[in-house]
């Protein structure tokens, strides 16, 4: 068998209605990843009908038909192979409560592909998805313009999208110099897999092409090893064992931990992963391990695991960068909603809003502002309620980034610049 | 308004938990499509459950409540999520 090509999470993010869902459908059918049986029973069909032309609408079809019946877990991990890597993609959902999920969740993104429909160019939904790409440590993009059949294929409207994206996509730091802006036509097939005759003036890279280019991620094994447990298990004739997903770094049987905010010490005996034991534990992997010096009650979910020698940092208060995806009024100081950091959920309190950022250019548009509303990216100062593990994205990225919500909604999102570190020991 | 597949991790409350006792419970509470089990170590096998909602406000937060009620249910938290 041949070796395995490098493996990449993609997330497809945009605007509702912008063709998200379309250009999913593209890449697997132009990669050969629709399923063979599919496109046997339409090419049965077409027979039947007399014509042999393509009819992608077709296979949106049937492949929406197949979902009805049933989503398995292997079929919601939708795959497609390039020449380079095999992608798994996340088609994005557009309502910001799946927001918690996209930064605690299980795989994150290694690159982004950005879906404007040329007519409407840059929406809510696009700026939303643009920060919280960044928010979510995303370092690759590629942008799609998509429905230029919509747009007769006019290079002038190419050009004014790519204008007002360069401008958004400049605010949180991204560099549009180096991102891919694709002219395309996901229904119709244009410069998805190979240069399309209608954009005779763009003399780019095709979707495909910009996938290829992506930069395989490094798995952050350098980092201080840290796990945030999920939970913590007593087992009869083993002891103490808490249950996590390693974040970063490697977790060694024989290796002195932390466990932070509990400030209780202790040594891994143990790591099993499917149920088999197993020397060290990597970035990614979903294990148990038995720890000697714990007991069950001394440590909780939401805690953190990390090396001894580099414990993980309780915050006493950090300086964060946030945007407000939805505050039904103002946000101010005082205000305290529950932020949701790799598995912890703690009451944190906004006590000072720093600097309000232009969202066109990236520059201060005020300092100290006396609140923040809905769209507003700000640099403010959080001090939590309880004692929390947190790190600054620059350095372990994995823990450095939160959802905050609020009776049931999603306010904000954002990640953690600087920090306060509260002594413990 | 589309719908969004998502996958919720259920962690039991200990190893002796019935597992097929657990998936109909899970089955009971919420429509569920397919659901597997992932072996963690110890006697520990964690659910995990494929359900469809639509992409719109609470509709998360609702499947996760309503499973972490289940008895025998130590956590239950959504790992994945994807347009459908």
């Amino acid at each position: 068998m041949a070796v395995e090509k490098p493996h990449m999470n993609l997330a497809v993010i945009g605007h509702i209605d912008h063709g998200k869902s379309t250009t999913v459908g593209r890449l697997l059918f132009e990669t050969g990843a629709v399923a063979p049986h599919i496109i046997e029973s339409f090419r049965k069909e077409a027979e039947s009908k007399g014509k042999g032309s393509f009819e992608f609408a077709w296979v949106m079809d049937s492949l929406k038909e197949e979902r009805e019946r049933g989503i398995t877990i292997d079929i919601a991990h939708k795959r497609f192979d390039t020449d380079k890597f095999y992608f798994t993609v996340v088609d994005c959902p557009g309502h910001r409560d799946f927001v918690k999920n996209m930064i605690t969740g299980a795989s994150q993104a290694d690159a982004a592909l950005l879906v404007v429909a040329a007519p409407d160019g840059v929406m809510e939904q696009t700026k939303e998805h643009v920060f919280l790409s960044r928010t979510l440590g995303i370092n690759q993009l590629i942008i799609g313009i998509n429905k230029m059949d919509a747009a007769k294929y006019d290079e002038k409207r190419y050009n004014e999208v790519k204008e007002q994206l360069s401008q958004l996509l400049k605010v949180v730091g991204y560099k549009p110099d180096a991102i891919s802006f694709i002219p395309m036509s996901a229904f119709v097939g244009d410069n998805i897999s190979k240069p399309s005759e209608n954009t005779p003036w763009y003399k780019g890279p095709t979707v495909l092409d910009a996938l290829n280019a992506l930069t395989e991620p490094e798995k952050p094994t350098n980092l201080p090893m840290r796990l945030p447990i999920q939970d913590v298990y007593s087992i009869s004739g083993i002891g103490t064992v808490p249950v996590g997903r390693v974040e970063t770094g490697i977790m060694k049987k024989g290796m002195k931990v932390s466990f932070m905010p509990a400030n209780k010490e202790g040594e891994i005996k143990s790591i099993e992963m499917h149920h088999e034991e197993i020397p060290q534990a990597l970035p990614g992997d979903n294990v148990g391990f038995n720890v000697r010096g714990i007991g069950k009650g001394d440590i909780r979910r939401g805690d953190v695991c990390g090396a001894a020698d580099v414990p993980p940092t309780v915050a006493e208060e950090f300086i964060a960068q946030v945007v407000v995806l939805h505050h039904p009024s103002a946000l101010t100081v005082g205000y305290t909603p529950v932020f949701h950091c790799h598995t912890a959920q703690i009451a944190c309190s906004f006590v000072e809003l720093m600097k309000k950022l232009d969202p066109r250019t990236g520059q201060v548009k005020e300092e100290n502002p006396t609140f923040l509303k809905t769209g507003d990216a700000a640099i403010v100062k959080i001090r939590p309620t309880q004692p929390m593990v947190i790190e600054k994205v620059k350095e372990i990225p994995q823990l450095g980034r939160f959802a905050v919500r609020d009776m049931g909604s999603t306010i904000a999102a954002g990640v953690c610049m600087d920090i306060t570190p509260k002594q413990m020991r | 308004m589309g719908n969004v597949a998502i996958i919720v991790k259920i962690m039991p409350e200990s190893p002796e938990v019935d597992r097929e006792a657990l998936k109909a419970a899970v089955r009971a509470a919420v429509p569920v499509d397919d659901i597997q089990e992932e072996p963690i170590g110890f006697g520990l096998v964690a659910l995990k459950a494929a359900v469809v909602v639509p992409d719109s406000a609470g509709a998360p937060d609702e499947v996760e409540a309503a499973l972490q009620k289940i008895d025998g249910v130590a956590s239950a938290e959504i790992v994945e999520s994807t347009l459908v």
